[in-house]
This record gives structure tokens, sequence and C-alpha cells, in this order.
């Protein structure tokens, strides 16, 4: 188990070191230089080259690789060009919004999915397998957009009882924080639920063919008790993988609905700066979500461990 | 009163019936057998016994069973006598546990399930159970995972699980097809043990009549859902009367006609007995040919059709489920045999041994750490054109072709091993020839796997192994998953084409009296080593290695009083 442990941690800080340097090289190559685009097209060439070497633009790449990697693992992420201000300041900002968020829209995606799921597994064909089926298909086939703005339409205008957008901030209380973020959590939970569902009910079928969970039943389990002590521990390996992708997609991938609710979080800063050159937030924010794809993947790998003891021998 | 009393009982699957109006007996503490084969409905009448039938069966007819009409109860109330009064052995033992619990986890639930005791009453009892089928609790604690046994041992487990609560039933459902023969022995000396410690009746369900003739006093016969005929186990398989039980018999013990002895040549003589004589026939032969010359012009003298040498191959030792980490497992350790033109060779051993990774070795899937593998005389790691002298033919008739791909193209598959181009007209025209040497129509081409039977896939694999006119076969446990019946066509099928084509055969198998019908020489290799070679009948009738002597104890016989064949083994 320990063997598991250290193989797997060897890989994540090899992926992460990869990753800086993916990305490094990937933003060295994009066409436009930052210096210029802040100083508009007018600006002389001093200006700039002055600019530039005040942002240290004008230094070696590798002198400035390794100044941004080591910034980094000092909480100093570098100063925004556009803004001026420093970049794990606006990052933190939009991490207090984005990281509840999705929290909160994955939860919802999990205590909706498993209990449909495993309603739909054990009425497999019958009529609540067909309901559960529809409704997910529904819920991945309808863009979440149109779905949010549905959800601001009835609950914002019609009813009232949530406010249409933006976000207060913490500081007003958890719960009225919270409470703005009710439907964004909710019009990003529906694809992600309904995806959940269908994996967890396909691979609970799946499981439930297997010989063991005969085995059990001929022990004297009923079809529900062996479903709940034999089939939903095996069936969990493909539904935590698929936890885990939400997890990184909801962080960043949210951009659409936090436009739809004028929610400032990091899907939005990504795009922002990415349209104003501003590079050294998005090389930030993409280590930043880099470093939380691979913290969430070691932990999926984890919990396999946990779930399944084969898992634990470090092959 | 009989304890289990099946009555008119039939069973259909979605309108498909597989069980025609069963009546059958069993009284306590009694073995019964039941015999059949595959689609014959004995295994769908245990699950129907359990209650464990497939969705879509519609059931009709009694199951009674101590006073009770079981097929009348709720699931409930089912529940509470299966695993307690009636339980039940399956099969597969590498999948029958749940692999994310312990052994004693699963022994202990099913025991609490049933009786109201304490979880360390529970553990006490487990523990004692596993010892008594002979998984002692030093070596095997309760806190193994199945994963941590072998195959034998889970079966154990599996026994376990069924004996601990003493049921007054144990249905067991091929229990020891999935074994090697010692641990078959082992298995069945258990069952008989339990059987007698708790006065228990067994239903003892098998294709092996010599397992079930060993361990039965009556017996049932299948087939297609009907019982053929059933009866005090002596007198009906001394009489034999009964056309089919007496079919099942000849064909279990099957000898093919085998011409061609022996006969150690050169290969090249028999490039001659090719009748075919179509053009693209003439094209394959000729890049034979002209390999053939060539490995002549280099060693200048005759060499075997297939020679290894001092063949030696390992495991890295990071490589799960070898004993230990650090050190190399060796799973072949300096192994030399030649097989000759035209010959049948034997190579036995129980799992483990080392038999499949000397396989993989022989068709150049994995590079062997020292040592030679030399094909007509020429090095196996000379490219391509070395190995498609020889081909293989695999156990699992369902898993070895993509279900997806049509026959035509299947077995069409090895002609990109040959070094010229095969247009696709002489494609067409080479795998019917195929298919038709193996029995099966040109027209078959069209078809996709699944709507073969298993005999029928398994011919479709010699075709595919047939169409680049290889000299060696290696038969890779080829006959084991077919039933005796269509196992004896396909040795028929196999010894025909020996005699035609002049094919070597390598038969790899477990089932030592298959092997016995079939090959002229044989090896038994154990842990990896060939203790024991020398001509089949010498080495099965006067084994000389103790390795030896306790396989051939191990197989099953027919009692003297139930024989037909003239080749008992």
């Amino acid at each position: 188990m320990l063997l598991y442990l250290l193989k797997r941690l060897f890989s994540l800080i090899v992926t992460l070191f990869v990753a800086s340097l993916v990305v490094f090289v990937v933003l060295e190559v994009v066409p436009g230089d930052p210096a210029s685009y802040m100083l508009g097209i007018n600006a002389s060439a001093d200006t700039v080259a002055a600019l530039k070497s005040e942002l240290g633009l004008d230094q070696s790449r590798f002198a400035r690789y390794i100044q941004w990697v080591g910034g980094m693992f000092q909480g100093d992420f570098g100063t925004s060009y556009t803004y001026r201000t420093p970049v794990a300041e606006m990052v933190r900002e939009r991490l207090n919004v984005s990281l509840p968020l999705t929290l909160f829209a994955l939860t919802l995606a999990i205590v909706l999915a498993f209990p449909a799921g495993l309603l739909a597994a054990s009425r497999r064909g019958g009529a609540a397998d067909s309901v559960v089926m529809a409704i997910t298909q529904l819920g991945v086939a309808i863009p979440n957009f149109w779905f949010a703005m549905w959800l601001v339409l009835l609950f914002a205008i019609k009813w009232q009882w949530f406010s249409a957008g933006g976000f207060p901030g913490w500081g007003e209380g958890f719960f009225v924080g919270m409470k703005a973020l009710v439907l964004p959590a909710v019009a990003l939970a529906l694809p992600q639920a309904s995806i959940l569902t269908r994996v967890l009910r396909s691979s609970l079928l799946d499981v439930l063919n297997e010989d063991y969970v005969r085995t059990a039943r001929a022990k004297g389990l009923t079809r529900r008790q062996a479903l709940w002590r034999h089939a939903l521990r095996n069936a969990m390996i493909p539904v935590l993988t698929i936890i885990g992708l939400q997890f990184s997609f909801l962080l960043a991938g949210a951009i659409i609905i936090e436009n739809v609710f004028f929610l400032p979080g990091l899907g939005r800063l990504i795009f922002q700066s990415i349209a104003q050159r501003d590079l050294i937030v998005v090389e930030s924010v993409i280590m930043l979500l880099v470093f939380a794809v691979v913290v969430v993947t070691f932990l999926v790998d984890i919990a396999y461990a946990w779930v399944d003891p084969r898992m634990r021998r470090g092959f | 009163m009989a304890l289990l009393t099946l009555e008119q009982l039939s069973v259909s699957i979605h309108d498909t019936p597989v069980l025609h109006n069963l009546n059958i007996d069993i009284e306590a503490g009694e073995v019964l057998g039941v015999i059949g084969e595959s689609g014959s409905g004995k295994s769908m009448t245990a699950l129907a016994i359990m209650g464990l039938l497939p969705h879509g069966a519609a059931l009709s007819g009694q199951i009674k069973f101590n006073g009770l009409i079981l097929n009348e109860l709720s699931e409930q109330e089912r529940a509470k006598i299966c695993g307690d009064d009636i339980s039940m052995v399956f099969q597969e033992p590498m999948t029958a546990l749940n692999p994310v619990h312990t052994i004693g986890d699963q022994v202990i639930e099913c025991i609490r399930l049933h009786q109201n005791i304490s979880g360390k009453a529970a553990a006490e009892l487990a523990r004692e159970t596993l010892a008594q089928c002979g998984l002692p609790p030093d070596e095997f604690p309760l806190s193994r995972y199945p994963h941590e046994l072998s195959g034998g041992q889970r079966q154990r487990v599996v026994i376990a699980m069924a004996v601990a609560l003493k049921p007054k039933l144990l249905i067991a459902d091929e229990p020891t097809t999935a074994l090697d023969v010692t641990t078959q022995a082992e298995i069945l000396d258990l069952l008989l043990s339990l059987k007698q410690t708790y006065d228990m009746a067994l239903m003892l369900i098998s294709h092996d009549l010599a397992v079930v003739a060993n361990m039965a006093s009556k017996v049932v016969i299948m087939k297609e859902g009907h019982v053929v005929e059933q009866g005090p186990i002596e007198p009906l398989f001394r009489e034999l009367s009964h056309p089919y039980t007496r079919a099942l018999f000849k064909a279990s013990d099957h000898v093919p006609d085998r011409k061609n002895m022996p006969s150690i040549q050169p290969s090249e003589s028999i490039q001659g007995t090719d009748t075919h004589d179509d053009v693209s026939k003439d094209d394959t032969n000729r890049t034979a040919n002209t390999s053939d010359i060539k490995s002549a012009g280099t060693s200048g003298h005759y060499s075997p059709l297939l020679e290894v040498s001092d063949l030696i191959c390992e495991y890295p030792g990071t490589r799960q489920g070898w004993f230990g980490r650090s050190k190399k497992f060796r799973a072949v350790n300096e192994v030399s045999f030649q097989v000759h033109a035209g010959e049948s060779v034997g190579l036995v051993g129980e799992s483990g041994c080392g038999k499949s990774t000397l396989t993989r070795a022989i068709l150049g899937l994995m590079n062997p750490a020292s040592g030679q593998i030399a094909i007509n005389g020429r090095n196996i790691t000379q490219g391509f054109e070395v190995l498609r002298h020889v081909q293989v033919v695999f156990q699992d008739p369902y898993g070895s072709f993509n279900p997806r791909h049509k026959v035509q193209r299947l077995v069409s598959e090895p002609l990109h091993v040959l070094t010229q181009k095969v247009s696709s007209k002489e494609r067409k025209l080479l795998v019917a020839q195929m298919l038709e040497s193996v029995g099966l129509h040109a027209n078959d081409a069209d078809k996709y796997i699944h709507e073969f039977s298993g005999g029928q896939r398994q011919r479709i694999a010699i075709a595919r192994a047939l169409i680049i006119r290889p000299k060696l076969i290696v038969l890779d446990e080829a006959v084991s998953a077919l039933d005796v019946s269509i196992r004896a066509k396909v040795l028929d099928l196999l010894a025909s084409l020996a005699n035609s084509h002049g094919l070597a055969y390598l038969f790899i198998s477990h089932d030592l009296s298959v092997v016995r019908n079939v090959t002229d020489r044989v090896l038994v290799m154990q842990a990896g080593a060939i203790v024991e070679r020398g001509n089949t009948g010498d080495v099965f009738n006067h084994p000389a290695h103790e390795y030896t002597q306790r396989l051939v104890a191990s197989v099953p016989r027919l009692p003297d009083y139930a024989h037909v064949a003239e080749h008992p083994l």
C-alpha cells in the first residue's frame, strides 16, 4: 500500500513538472507581446523596452522559467500585466467563488445520481429504469446555459426566491453566499448528475452479472442485499473516475454559467486574461488547474485502493 | 419422502423452453450425479432450485424441499433457505468470490445472515469451517483477499461458505472443471468427506463421466433440457442400454484415427503430399520452398521442425503475483525438446507449471532470457518468415475472435505474414478452401462469429491456423472447453488434417486422457522444467517421475464395470 502511494506521488510530481514546462513553452510561442499590448500601438520602442525590463520580459527564457516556478513555490505568482496587482490575489478572489461552486455542484450531482443510479439498476427494464433513463438523456442533451436561463426566469424573475445573478461575497455570511450559488450549482449539476447516473447504472448492471453476485445470492442474500453489499462497492471504480474528471471540469469549465449569472469565477478570469494577453495570469491559472487535476487524480487513485484491495499492490 | 423433489419442472427463458418436465428426486444423504453436455439444462436445473434463474425466465411445475414448495415462496422466504439448508458451489472459482471483501468477511456474512450469533462467534465458526476445508487459519487468516489465493484455494473458500451452516443439500455445479487434475482429486475428496461428516445430500453436476461414476450412487443423464435416463449408477453404466449414454461414453474416450506415425524425416518430404493445386496455393508453397532451401543451405544438415534448446524465460520481479518483488521469477527453466515434422507431441502439467509461457515463447510473443528456439534450423528471432511455419489454436472458442469481423477476415488474417501480397480474389478462394477442409461451408465466410457454436468456432480457429500452410500447429488447450462429442469430432478433424497436410502438433493440455489418445510423445512439465519425457504410452503406463505418477493417479477413471472403448486410460 505504501509503495502504491509513493508511486502515485512520484507520478504526481513528474506530471506537475512536465505540465509547467509545457505551459511555459506554449505561452512563449503564442504571438503577441504583452508589453506592446499594454501600451497600445502608438507607444515608442523605448517605452516598450522599459516596460519589458520592468516586467522581466527581457531576461532569458530559462531565467524566467526558474523565476516563475520558484515564485509559485513561495506563493508568488507574479504581477498581472494589465491590472498591476499580484496574480495570487486575483486567483484567490476567483477561487473563493469557483471552488465552493464546484463542490456545491458536484455534491448535488452525487446526491442526485446515487439514488437514481441504484434505483435504475435494481429495477432494470422496469418503469423506474425507463423514467430515470429518459430524464438523464434529457439532462445530458439540454444545453446548460439554456437550462440556466429557465432557472433564472422561474426562480429569480417569476417567484423571486433567488437573485438572478451576481455574488455578494462571503462577507455577508455563509448562507447569503451559498444562496447566490444555488441556481448556478443546479444548472451545472444537471448534466453532471445525468452522466454520473448513467455511468453508475451501467457499471452496476455489469457487476450484477458477475459470478460473485450470484454466489452472494446463493448464500441467501436477497437481490437488494446483494446489490448493496456486493455490487455497489465493485461498481465504484468507473464512478470515481468520472467524479474526478467532473471536479476538474467544473472548476474551470463553468465559464458559460459564470457569464449567465455574472459570477466572478476562474473561467471568466482565464477568458479575460487570454483576450488581454495577460500571459502571467494565464500561466498561473493553468498551473493551478493542472495542480487541481493532478491532486484530484491522486485522491481518486487513493479511493481506488480503498475500494479495491487488488489496487493496493504497487504495480 | 425425498429431501428434494422436482415435479414436472419446466423452465423457459423469453419463451424459449430450456427444461422440459423434469422429475428428479434426491434422498437425504445421497450423492446424485447430473451428467450432460453444454445446453443440456443441467446448470439451469441447479439455478431453478436456488431461485437464481436469469431475467425473463418462466417456471412451471414444483420444486419441493423438506415439505415446502420452493417456487411458491417469496424472495425473502427463499433467501432464508438458500445458504442455510441448500447451498451451492459454482464452476469458476476465480470469479465466484467478491474481490473487494476478505475471505473471512464472505464466510462470516453467510453465517450471520442465517444465524443470530455474535461477530466473534461467527468468525470462530468461519475459521473452523475454513480449516475443515483445508485452509488452516495460521496460513490462511480471515483477512486474506481472494486474489491472494489460487483457484483451488478459492474453491475451498466457496465450499466453506456453502457448508458453514451444515446444509441438508449441497449443489455442486462443475466444481472441479476449472481446476487441475491433482486439485480436482483433492476437491472431490473434500466434498465426499464433508458429505459424510455432515450427512448432507450432494447434487454433483458434471460433464465428466468418470468424476460422477466415482462419486455418485444415482445418476441423471440430461440432453437438451430433457432427462434421457436416470437411476442407480452401476446398472446404468454397466449396461449402457440407452444410445445417448453409450454415445457419451464413446466420445469421452475417443481415439482419433491417426495414420501417420512419428516419422523423423526432413520437412521437405511433406511438400509432395499437397493435393490442392490452385494458383495462390502454389505461390504459398513457393515461398515455403525457398525458405526451406535457404535453411538447408545455411545449416547443411537435417534439422528438426521445432527445436527448443536450454530455454529460460523469466518474468521481472516487479510484476505482481509472482513470488517476491525483487528476484526474478523463472517460469521456464532450461527446457530443451524437439518436434519433428508430422509428429504429435503432448505437453502436460498443472497450471503455473510454465506451459503457457513456453507457448508464448515458441510463438514469438515473448523474448526468452536465454536459450534458443529454432524452426527448421532457423532461429525465430530472425523474423516473421520463420514464425509463419507455426500457428496456434487457443482454448477459448468464444474469446479468441474479434466479434465485429466476418469469418472471411478472421480466417485470412494470418496471410499478412506472407512476404508477397495475396489478392482479394485469391484470399476468398483460400478462405473457402480452408473452411471446407475443416468441415464448414464456403459461404460461412460471410457470417459473423456469434452465429457459430463453440465447436464450429474451434473449427474456424483451425482454418485460420491452416491458411498459411504452417508445419506446426500449437494447440493450447484447444479442445478443453468443448463437449465430449464435439471434442471427439474436432480431434478426428485434427488427425485427418495431420494425415493430409503432414502437420505436426504441439498439444498442450491438462487433460491427460486426451493427450494420451492423440499424441506420439509426451513431455511432462513441473515448475518450469520438463521432468519426464518419452513415448506417450510408456510415460502413462509406467510413469517414472514421482510428479507424473501423481498426475496419472489423479485422473478420474471410470469404474471397471463401465467401459466401452478399447483404450481405457
